[in-house]
């Protein structure tokens, strides 16, 4: 009897609080659902995804626009999250545009700058001192960050086509960021090194003693910078252009552009 | 009757050859269906940290992949693996420390067949490598040379490093971190010690030739009553000190370096590649260090030490424990 009394207690308690949720719910009938922007850029340097997380949902706050900023560290969760939810805006790098924009609907809206340009490139490193040279790189493995499914084409493509030489024989390993690709060279576990030229420069900055163990072989032509993008059957026009409008502005205090660690957007002519 | 005897030896030699071809081709078939078998991957358990590096290396080997799960109980050993090597398995990629054990007793027989194990802690101690040929795998520490290089990273004063640790639980960490310390250009001063008690009177002796410390993740080392005293004494000293998981670093040791779990997918496919296209053996791939790392950092330790990094070095950071 005790037990039944207990459960229409708890029953009559989830009931009040239900109705709390929804009268609480209707007294900000102007209050939208947050946004979801999903955030996935294997070559910036911004590595402090919980710290990234909680400014940009501060910057999006100030604006009095709701959003829900989730950045990934990794592809895999990336791919499988961005399949299953379908979010309305999303940050990626080119490589998965190009792959996947069309079947999931993706729309380019901006484009980041970076030192004034929408691309970058990278740096193919050697250990100091270990005769490799462009036409000795099969069965060599080889640090990099994340290019898609089909890397090797990519890798060709930007790269080793130009000088000879096949991707497709390399042995490579995947690295969640430019910084574990170049430790593992400097202190032997790969071969070679492929690393984004900025984060090179950044972290030879802090680290000199780094650089000092590897040097160059060469350099990539320019890679097509991430994109930020929208899917027009997730969320209306008019909320885009708002987005577009909310991270193109200059404001005081948070500056999106900081916490991206950018330097301007350029708009993308759909 | 020479002749027919002749005949007769001559059908029985081509009799002979067919038999002699016909044993190769199914020798050959075998093989290929050996080399042809999936690559399997063995859990130790269900544990939720295993889903992302199974999907990544996966996703990154792009060869047919089986999983089975051992779910903690190795009495299922022997049925499982039966199963196992009825698929001809061409690799076996095993998560956890029940996994690879089972693993190495069943293919101690089988040095044709690679294993490379991963997320095994403390893996010396099982002997997953000893008397076999055909074991490769990933350790669960970091490099020291990764910990040094960060600890650079956030003070270029750091010349001098500090480790304590145990000879027979930490003799190789302690050789790889000579290496590193080579190569990046810092001299290192090593206390060997015996009992967890010994940790305070090594550290007096070495505290005052040091700009940092490596706490390793060596049992002897690793005990909560070191950690936490290790932890204030970093602080009063002024030391960059990096030790390994989330933890130490929420707990307030300036930073700490772990593994990245899901790129453990990434890094055993790029093993399992090297070792199937058969241009390195186990045995000369050996245990590798985990190359993808997460590094924490605390800015509250670095405030109290007196220590500025720069806005580069803490973006570099997975995660910064700061008190926000």
């Amino acid at each position: 009897m005790t037990g039944i009394l207990a459960r229409f207690r708890n029953l009559t308690t989830a009931c009040l609080v239900a109705v709390l949720v929804v009268l609480v719910g209707g007294a900000f009938p102007g209050r939208a659902a947050a946004v979801d922007i999903y955030y996935f850029s294997p070559d910036s340097p911004q590595r402090n995804l919980g710290g990234l997380k909680r400014e940009m949902e501060r910057f999006f706050g100030q604006a009095d626009f709701a959003a829900n900023f989730q950045p990934f560290a990794h592809y895999i969760d990336f791919d499988q999250t961005v399949r299953e939810k379908h979010p309305p805006f999303l940050f990626l790098p080119a490589w998965y545009y190009r792959l996947y924009g069309e079947k999931l609907g993706l729309r380019p809206l901006l484009t980041p700058l970076r030192g004034g340009s929408s691309s970058y490139r990278k740096v193919l490193l050697v250990r100091k001192g270990e005769g490799i040279a462009m036409n000795t790189l099969a069965n060599l493995s080889m640090a990099m960050t994340t290019m898609g499914p089909d890397d090797r084409r990519t890798l060709n493509s930007i790269l080793f086509a130009a000088h000879g030489a096949d991707a497709n024989k390399l042995n490579i390993v995947t690295v969640p960021k430019d910084a574990d690709a170049l430790l593992a060279l400097a202190l032997g576990h790969v071969d070679l090194a492929l690393v984004g030229k900025q984060s090179m420069e950044l972290i030879g900055s802090i680290n000199p003693k780094i650089l000092q163990a590897v040097e160059p072989m060469a350099e990539s032509a320019p890679i097509p910078g991430p994109i930020f993008c929208y899917v027009p059957s997730r969320v209306n026009m008019e909320v885009v252009e708002q987005m577009k409008q909310l991270l193109q502005r200059q404001q005081h205090g948070l500056n999106v552009l900081e916490i991206l660690q950018i330097d301007g957007w350029l708009a993308v002519q759909n | 009757m020479a002749g027919w005897r002749f005949k007769i030896n001559r059908i029985q030699r081509v009799l002979l050859g067919v038999a002699a071809g016909l044993l190769l081709l199914l020798s050959g078939a075998g093989s290929a269906a050996a080399a042809g078998g999936p690559v399997v991957v063995v859990l130790s358990d269900a544990e939720a940290a295993y889903s992302l590096p199974v999907a990544t290396f996966r996703a990154e080997l792009g060869l047919p992949v089986q999983v089975f799960n051992l779910e903690g109980d190795i009495d299922r050993a022997p049925a499982l693996m039966e199963k196992i090597m009825a698929l001809h398995p061409a690799l076996l990629f095993t998560l956890g420390a029940k996994a690879s054990y089972v693993a190495k007793v069943w293919t101690k027989d089988r040095p044709e067949l690679p294993v490379l194990f991963a997320m095994v802690i403390n893996w010396q101690h099982y002997g997953l490598v000893d008397g076999q040929q055909n074991i490769f795998g990933i350790d669960s520490d970091v490099e020291p040379g990764v910990q040094f290089a960060h600890m650079m990273m956030l003070s270029p004063r750091i010349k001098r490093v500090g480790v304590i640790y145990n000879t027979s639980l930490s003799g190789e960490v302690v050789t790889a971190a000579r290496k590193a310390a080579k190569v990046l250009g810092i001299e290192l001063e090593e206390r060997a010690i015996r009992h967890p008690q010994q940790l305070q009177r090594a550290y007096l002796e070495m505290v005052d030739d040091i700009d940092g410390l490596l706490i390793l993740a060596d049992p002897v080392v690793y005990t909560l009553e070191n950690i936490a005293w290790l932890q204030k004494r970093c602080m009063r000293d002024h030391l960059i000190c990096v030790g390994q998981s989330e933890n130490v670093a929420k707990l307030g040791v300036l930073m700490a370096i772990d593994p990245d779990i899901p790129n453990i997918g990434a890094q055993a496919a790029a093993m399992a590649r090297s070792v199937l296209s058969g241009h390195q053996t186990p045995a000369a791939v050996g245990v590798m260090p985990p190359l993808g790392t997460k590094l924490y950092l605390n800015l509250r330790t670095a405030d109290k030490i007196g220590l500025h990094p720069s806005r580069a070095a803490v973006d570099m950071a997975s995660q910064v424990f700061d008190g926000q």
